[in-house]
C-alpha cells in the first residue's frame, strides 16, 4: 500500500544517452517509479526497450562517455545516487545495492574457487577474519540451497551448472544483505525447470531477509508470479504502471494488451500464435508522437503527432495512451 | 594404494605425470591431462629443460676452464678430449658452448621478466583506462615499426656493449609484443560480467585489476614470453655476433659464431656447436610455446599436420 514514508528507491525523470559517431541515442528517456522496501518491481519489455540500462544506471554503471545519465531524481533512501563520488557509490554498491547478472557462465571468475570469490566479496564490506569470512562462505551457499555446501566451497566456476552458478551468484550479491537487489533477467539463460527453482529461491529470500527486488525480464508469466507491481518499457519509455493483478485483469495500454495476447494460451489449442506486426523502432529514428503508434491497431492521428503523457488514474496505477483521455478531437 | 613411483618403469609421460600431480598439485586438472597428452609441449620442455640443466651445471660439466688457451691444441677437431673441437686459441669449444647457455638464459630470462612487467604495465594501462589506451599504444606501434633487430641494434650500439646493456635494448624491444597480448586480453576481460559484478559489489579498480584482469591475461602472456625467449635468445646471439653483447673474453654463442667466422671453412666445428645450440634452445621455447598456447587455450588450437 501506497504510504507516505520517504520510498526506498525514487526514480523521476531518468534518462541515458549514449553519443556514438557524433549521434547521440537515447536509451532510456524521462522514466519515472518508485520502489517501496521490500516489494518486488517487475520491469518488462521487449529487447532493446532500454530495461537493462535502467538497471546499470541505477548502480551508476553506464560508461561515461560514450554514456551520460540524467535524472531529476534517483534517490535511494533519501540520498542522492547522482550527486554521490566514487567512493560513496562504492560504499552503496554491494552493501545496499547488489545486482546479479543474466549469464551466470561469465559472471563468475574462472581462475579463482567460488569460496575464494564470496570470501572476497564478503571481506570488502565486513571486518572478518579469512576464517570467519570462508565460514560465512559457506552458510551462503547453504542459504541458496546449494547441496554440500563445505565441499562445493573449493570448487572453480567450470565445476557447476548453469543454475548453481546462478544461485552462486546470487550467494555473492546478498553477501552484505543488501536492501534491493537489481535481477537483470536472472533466468533468461537457463533451463525452464532450474528458472522456476532460482526464481523460488530469489522469492523465499526475498521474503526472508526483506529485501526489494527489481525483477527485469521479458517473460510475463515469471512477472505474473513473482512481482508485486509491473512496469512496461517500450522504446526507452515506460508506457504503464500496474498492479501486478491489476495488469493482467485490464491493461490500459494496447501494448500491454497485445503482450497478453500473445502469451500461448494454456487452455485452447492455438494454431498460430498471436504477434505484434513490425519490432521495436531503432533508438535512432523514433517516430514522433506516440512511439508505439507504428504498431497500435487503435492509433490515431493525434497518436502519431503529440506524445501522450502517463495518465494516472490512481496512486499505482497510470498509463500513457491517449484513449485514456477524454479528449475533443479540434474541429 | 601407495606404490614407489619407481619401482616400476614408467616412462618420460610416467615421470611427468608424477610431478605434476605429487609436486605441482595438478591431480584432477584438465590443464594437465591435456598437457601430458601433448608430445610437441612434451619434447618443447624437455629440449629446454636441457639446455637449462647445461647452463646449471655448466661448472661440472666444463672440465677445462672456457678462457684456458692451451697453443698446442688449437683448431683441434672434436675428439674426446674436447666433444667439440677448439678454437683458434686452443680453448675448449664444448666449455665455451655449455658456459655460453648460461649467459644466454639469463639474458632471455631477464629479457622476458623486464618485458613482462613493463608490458604488463603498459598494456594494463591502455586496454583498462581508455583514455590512455591512444598515447599507449601509438607509442608500442612507433617501437614495433622499427624492425625488432634494427632497433635492439640501435640501442645496444649507443648504450655501449656490455650484458646488462644488450638485456635493456630487448627488453625496450619486446615490450610492445607483450603490452599488445596483456591490451588485447583485458580489452575483453573488462567487459566480463564478473568483472561488472565485482564493480557491483563495491570493488575499487586497484583490486578489480588485481584480482580479476590481471589472472585472467596469465595465459596468453606466459605464451607470448616464452616466445620472447627464444626471440630475445637470437637477439643476443646476433647483438653478440655484432660486438655490442657481452664482452669477450665472457663466451655466448653469438661471439663464439663470430670468432669461428674466419675458419669457418677449415674448422666448421667452432661456429657449428654454438650455432647448433642456438638452434635447440629456440626449437625447444617454440615448441613449448605452442604446446602451451594449445593447452592453455584450446580454442586457439593449431592443427598440427
Amino acid at each position: 500500500m501506497a504510504s507516505p514514508v520517504i520510498p526506498l528507491l525514487e526514480v523521476r525523470d531518468l534518462s541515458v544517452h549514449f553519443r556514438t559517431e557524433g549521434q547521440k541515442v537515447t536509451a532510456v528517456d524521462r522514466i519515472s517509479f518508485d520502489l517501496a522496501e521490500g516489494e518486488v518491481l517487475g520491469i518488462v519489455g521487449e529487447s532493446g526497450s532500454g530495461k537493462s540500462t535502467v538497471a546499470l544506471a541505477l548502480m551508476q554503471l553506464i560508461a561515461t562517455p560514450p554514456g551520460s545519465i540524467d535524472a531529476e531524481r534517483l534517490s535511494f533512501k533519501g540520498k542522492d545516487l547522482m550527486s554521490m563520488s566514487d567512493r560513496e557509490m562504492r560504499a552503496v554498491r554491494g552493501n545496499e545495492i547488489s545486482m546479479i547478472f543474466q549469464e551466470p557462465m561469465s559472471s563468475l571468475n574462472p581462475v579463482f574457487t567460488i569460496g575464494n570469490q564470496l570470501v572476497e566479496t564478503i571481506c570488502e564490506h565486513e571486518p572478518l577474519t579469512k576464517r570467519q569470512a570462508f565460514a560465512k562462505a559457506v552458510d551462503l551457499l547453504r542459504l541458496v540451497g546449494i547441496p554440500d555446501p563445505e565441499a562445493r566451497v573449493t570448487d572453480y566456476p567450470h565445476h557447476l551448472s548453469g543454475g548453481m552458478r546462478q544461485r552462486v551468484m546470487i550467494a555473492m550479491a546478498l553477501a552484505c544483505a543488501p536492501k534491493l537487489l537489481l535481477a537483470d533477467e536472472p533466468t533468461t539463460a537457463l533451463d525452464v525447470t532450474i528458472q522456476a527453482q532460482v526464481l523460488e529461491l530469489l522469492q523465499h529470500l526475498q521474503g526472508e531477509l526483506d529485501m526489494a527486488v527489481v525483477l527485469i525480464t521479458h517473460d510475463l508469466g515469471v512477472v505474473a508470479e513473482y512481482t508485486h507491481r509491473v512496469v512496461v518499457m517500450y522504446a526507452g519509455r515506460i508506457v504503464e504502471e500496474a498492479p501486478v493483478a491489476d495488469l493482467f485483469a485490464a491493461p490500459q495500454h494496447p501494448y500491454t494488451e497485445l503482450l497478453l495476447k500473445s502469451m500461448p494460451p494454456l487452455d485452447e489449442d492455438l494454431h498460430r500464435l498471436l504477434a505484434i506486426p513490425g519490432s521495436v523502432p531503432s533508438p535512432t529514428e523514433m517516430p514522433t508522437g506516440c512511439r508505439f503508434a507504428p504498431r497500435c491497431p487503435y492509433a490515431q492521428n493525434i497518436c502519431r503527432e503529440t506524445e501522450p503523457a502517463m495518465i494516472r488514474e490512481s496512486p499505482a496505477r497510470a498509463a500513457a495512451c491517449w484513449r485514456l483521455v477524454d479528449y475533443k478531437v479540434p474541429a | 594404494m601407495e606404490r614407489h613411483p619407481f619401482s616400476t618403469p614408467i616412462g618420460w609421460r610416467g615421470l611427468f605425470r608424477i610431478i605434476s600431480e605429487r609436486f605441482l598439485k595438478l591431480r584432477n586438472s584438465r590443464v594437465a591431462r591435456r598437457a601430458l597428452r601433448n608430445s610437441l609441449l612434451l619434447t618443447g620442455i624437455g629440449l629446454f629443460t636441457f639446455v637449462v640443466l647445461l647452463g646449471i651445471f655448466a661448472d661440472f660439466l666444463a672440465i677445462t676452464p672456457y678462457d684456458e688457451v692451451q697453443m698446442r691444441h688449437r683448431f683441434e677437431p672434436p675428439s674426446a678430449a674436447f666433444p667439440f673441437g677448439t678454437d683458434n686459441f686452443g680453448r675448449d669449444i664444448f666449455s665455451r658452448v655449455v658456459y655460453g647457455a648460461r649467459i644466454s638464459l639469463q639474458i632471455g630470462l631477464s629479457v622476458v621478466v623486464l618485458s613482462g612487467i613493463s608490458g604488463v604495465i603498459f598494456g594494463t594501462l591502455a586496454g583498462y583506462f581508455p583514455r590512455l589506451d591512444n598515447v599507449i599504444m601509438r607509442v608500442m606501434d612507433a617501437l614495433l615499426a622499427f624492425p625488432e633487430i634494427i632497433l635492439a641494434i640501435a640501442i645496444a650500439a649507443t648504450l655501449g656493449p656490455s650484458t646488462a646493456n644488450a638485456i635493456i635494448a630487448l627488453a625496450v624491444v619486446y615490450t610492445p609484443r607483450t603490452a599488445r597480448v596483456v591490451r588485447a586480453s583485458v580489452l575483453v576481460i573488462r567487459q566480463m560480467d564478473y568483472v561488472t559484478a565485482a564493480i557491483c559489489a563495491g570493488a575499487t579498480d586497484m583490486r578489480i585489476l588485481r584480482r580479476h584482469v590481471f589472472p585472467n591475461t596469465m595465459a596468453p602472456l606466459v605464451v607470448q614470453l616464452t616466445f620472447i625467449f627464444a626471440y630475445a635468445v637470437i637477439a643476443e646471439a646476433v647483438l653478440s655476433f655484432l660486438g655490442i653483447g657481452a664482452v669477450p673474453p665472457t663466451p655466448t654463442w653469438g661471439n663464439i659464431i663470430a670468432e669461428g667466422r674466419n675458419y669457418i671453412r677449415e674448422a666448421t666445428w667452432i661456429s657449428l656447436f654454438p650455432g647448433l645450440a642456438i638452434g635447440i634452445t629456440v626449437l625447444g621455447l617454440n615448441l613449448l610455446g605452442d604446446g602451451l598456447r594449445d593447452v592453455l587455450d584450446p580454442r586457439m588450437k593449431v592443427r598440427h599436420g
